[in-house]
């Protein structure tokens, strides 16, 4: 659809040159004058209402005149030679890169369940992308050496090993309105910053705290995405064969409140889990519709399949499970008073907690967020972010708590701000991303610096500082885990 | 990021467009034409070398795609897709450029899937970390300044432009040195309120492609600083047929190859 009135650049050009000609300094002129008189300056003989010939060309005002560029002189108009002669061969998409990253960070605090060090590693990425016209495949894959996992064995759904598969896929259109892209991938949608609320796709929870670079915050996940592009609106369909996790919170690297326990433990407290795992019967199917309107993008989603972390806790067998969790919402994203607003809302239905008054399994819940983000003043950026959740069967939560169980809040409020800086040249970065948990009395600050020495060296720092008083809360839990981490990357 | 999009794009102009004597307006417009709407869409591949006043080097490579909506100059699309450095390879940046508001501009990261939208408005902030500024790249609208002819010379136009909100900008005023027959700015000088030029862009070579004088060779200059940035085009064509849809969520995700080729 159009973006605009095809009406508006006729009435802007006419406004543009009602302008121009109300700014000339011959208020007496006519339009017409100025084709018979279009040069009615005179620098020797300023005009009323002419502004000062500016310093500097009154008199040597020939020494600044340019000389003509190459091409614009008299043999030079016609003169195409060198264009020709371009090599269209090597704009072909095959590009081959990666990088080389040391990364080593350290708890500020005392963790009786953790090793003081939270983070050393020496990790070489190699990525491919191979771009023709009818398929585009992509490859990146992470060659790992951690200090801190030493002797794991390879498991290319966890990344425990010395190879973590980030992408290797490939798309093609078997028709032209549709793009269908298949293998591992990493897969967003929505509109919060640092907040999901509809992207059921697979996070990883310790790389986001143990310091790595934000783009591991996506876990890949293997699936076939179907996009379909019709005239108003595009369809995404994604079905992944067998469930995605996250690479939830590892209690090896950071230690967490223990539903078992009724405490934080760490290392040597390692949570039991039973995945989801069966190809085909435990798939995974997430659907959005997107539409653009204006400037404004609007969004409907859906997802069938798990709580993406294990969020419940099977008492008898003392193993945390990821229940069935069906989804729908909603989004919008659009600008709004010289920022972006964001709007967005989602409905999580428990299928395995119809009733709500299942103790150990997550309730269902509605969530809400919206988001305004705006520059303060020239490369500096801020966003600020409110979420709420709502839990829909509280009191029926609440009826069949076990006794002694902490117990959630009907309704949880967040706040989130973000506050991101870079200088002229782009080379120094800095951001402060600082969640805010109301309801939990919690938070977490997430400094980031980011200098780049050259196009292939950066250096970078940051910390994560997560601090609240109740020792199963939302950050609360992983106070201990405060961390300052440093790294040097080196991209080729 | 956008800069060489105006530059690259822009650069072309209509030869023989230049007979007889134009109003300030005429010429303004022409210029405006010549340096940013040549053609209906168009393709180029784009290098810039940052040269800091340390002497540190920095280099940055895309391919810009352009597609203006029909009718007068006016709504533009941009797409780009970087190739180098490293760090910033295979993003990709859509722009809606629009003259009655705010840009819209979307960031794609593929290591994320992340479709960033960006919040900056800010059109004098560096594109891509050059001397170039957004602006540069993707046009400063007609109606923000006000335009005098200085003078006319064997060659060219000397234009002053100057600010109708002096406090929007950092410059006083900006000159620029408009070749008469091409309508290509060649040098543009920006002073400050003092007079004294801090910025200067020059054109350092110009081809015809498609019967379009091009610039395939600018420089911008910080004084203060000590920094410059040559940027220049390899391969520009015009009317290459880039479709509208192009400039969508779409190719974000997956480079419209078929038209960067």
């Amino acid at each position: 659809m159009p973006l605009v009135s095809p009406d508006w650049p006729k009435s802007f050009l006419l406004v543009t040159a009602l302008a121009a000609v109300a700014h000339l300094p011959f208020q007496e002129a006519t339009a017409a004058s100025f084709a018979e008189n279009p040069l009615p300056f005179n620098l020797e003989e300023p005009q009323e209402g002419e502004p000062e010939v500016p310093v500097g060309l009154q008199a040597a005002d020939d020494d600044r005149e340019p000389g003509l560029p190459a091409g614009l002189g008299p043999a030079g108009a016609d003169d195409g030679a060198g264009v020709d002669s371009f090599d269209r061969s090597t704009r072909a998409f095959r590009e081959f890169g990666g990088f080389l990253d040391l990364r080593s960070g350290s708890r500020l605090r005392d963790d009786p369940d953790e090793p003081q060090q939270s983070l050393g590693e020496l990790r070489l990425q190699l990525n491919g992308k191979i771009a023709l016209e009818w398929i585009t495949a992509r490859a990146v894959v992470d060659v790992v050496h951690d200090y801190l996992a030493e002797g794991q064995e390879l498991d290319l759904d966890t990344s425990e090993g010395s190879i973590d598969l980030r992408t290797l896929d490939f798309v093609v259109s078997p028709v032209e309105f549709a793009d269908l892209r298949i293998g591992r991938q990493a897969l967003t949608w929505g509109v919060g910053d640092l907040l999901f609320l509809n992207d059921l796709f697979p996070k990883d929870w310790n790389a986001f705290f143990l310091g790595r670079d934000l783009e591991y915050l996506k876990a890949p996940a293997d699936v076939a995405r179907l996009s379909l592009f019709f005239d108003d609106v595009t369809v995404d369909v994604v079905y992944g064969p067998r469930f995605n996790a996250d690479r939830f919170l590892d209690r090896r690297r950071l230690s967490s409140f223990d539903p078992i326990a009724g405490e934080i433990s760490g290392a040597d407290t390692p949570l039991p889990v039973d995945r989801p795992d069966r190809w085909f019967v435990d798939d995974e199917l997430a659907v959005r519709l997107a539409r653009t309107v204006g400037s404004w993008e609007l969004a409907a989603y859906g997802y069938q399949g798990f709580w993406k972390s294990p969020e419940g806790f099977d008492p008898d067998l003392s193993v945390a499970l990821f229940p069935r969790l069906l989804s729908g919402g909603v989004s919008a994203r659009g600008p709004w008073r010289k920022g972006i607003l964001s709007l967005e809302g989602a409905s999580y239905r428990s299928i395995d907690d119809p009733g709500g008054d299942e103790p150990y399994l997550p309730n269902s819940r509605w969530l809400f967020l919206a988001g305004y983000e705006r520059e303060l003043t020239t490369d500096l950026i801020a966003g600020i972010q409110y979420m709420g959740t709502f839990i829909r069967q509280h009191e029926e939560y609440l009826q069949n708590l076990p006794d002694g169980t902490p117990a959630a809040a009907a309704s949880d409020h967040l706040m989130t701000l973000r506050l991101s800086w870079q200088n002229r040249a782009q080379m120094l970065r800095l951001s402060l991303f600082s969640m805010w948990g109301i309801t939990e009395g919690d938070g977490y600050l997430r400094p980031h610096v980011s200098y780049a020495l050259s196009d292939s060296w950066r250096l970078e720092t940051g910390a994560n500082v997560l601090h609240g008083d109740q020792p199963h809360s939302r950050f609360g839990q992983l106070e201990r885990n405060t961390n300052l981490w440093g790294a040097v990357r080196y991209s080729f | 990021m956008v800069t060489s999009i105006t530059a690259i794009f822009g650069l072309a102009a209509v030869i023989g467009g230049a007979s007889g004597d134009l109003s300030v307006e005429e010429i303004v417009k022409r210029t405006n034409h010549a340096a940013y709407y040549q053609g209906n869409n168009g393709r180029a591949r784009v290098s810039m070398v940052i040269t800091d006043g340390q002497g540190r080097k920095r280099e940055r490579e895309l391919s810009i795609l352009r597609y203006d909506a029909p009718g007068p100059d006016g709504e533009q699309k941009f797409y780009l897709y970087f190739h180098a450095p490293a760090d910033v390879a295979r993003m990709t940046f859509l722009v809606h450029k629009h003259l009655d508001r705010d840009d819209d501009r979307w960031l794609y990261i593929p290591a994320l899937d992340l479709v960033k939208r960006i919040a900056a408005t800010d059109k004098r902030t560096s594109f891509v970390g050059s001397d170039f500024l957004y602006e540069d790249v993707s046009g400063r609208q007609l109606d923000q300044d006000h335009h005098e002819l200085l003078k006319t010379t064997e060659n060219f136009y000397l234009l002053k432009h100057t600010p109708k909100d002096p406090d929007s900008v950092k410059f006083a005023h900006y000159t620029m040195w408009i070749h008469k027959k091409s309508f290509l700015p060649t040098k543009v000088e920006y002073s400050d309120a003092s007079g004294e030029v801090y910025r200067v862009m020059t054109v350092g070579r110009v081809e015809t492609i498609d019967g379009k004088p091009t610039v395939l060779e600018a420089t911008m200059e910080d004084r203060r600083t000590g920094s410059r940035t040559v940027l220049t085009y390899k391969d520009p064509a015009y009317d290459i047929g880039v479709p509208e849809r192009v400039f969508t969520e779409r190719y974000l995700r997956r480079a419209p190859v078929k038209y960067l080729k």
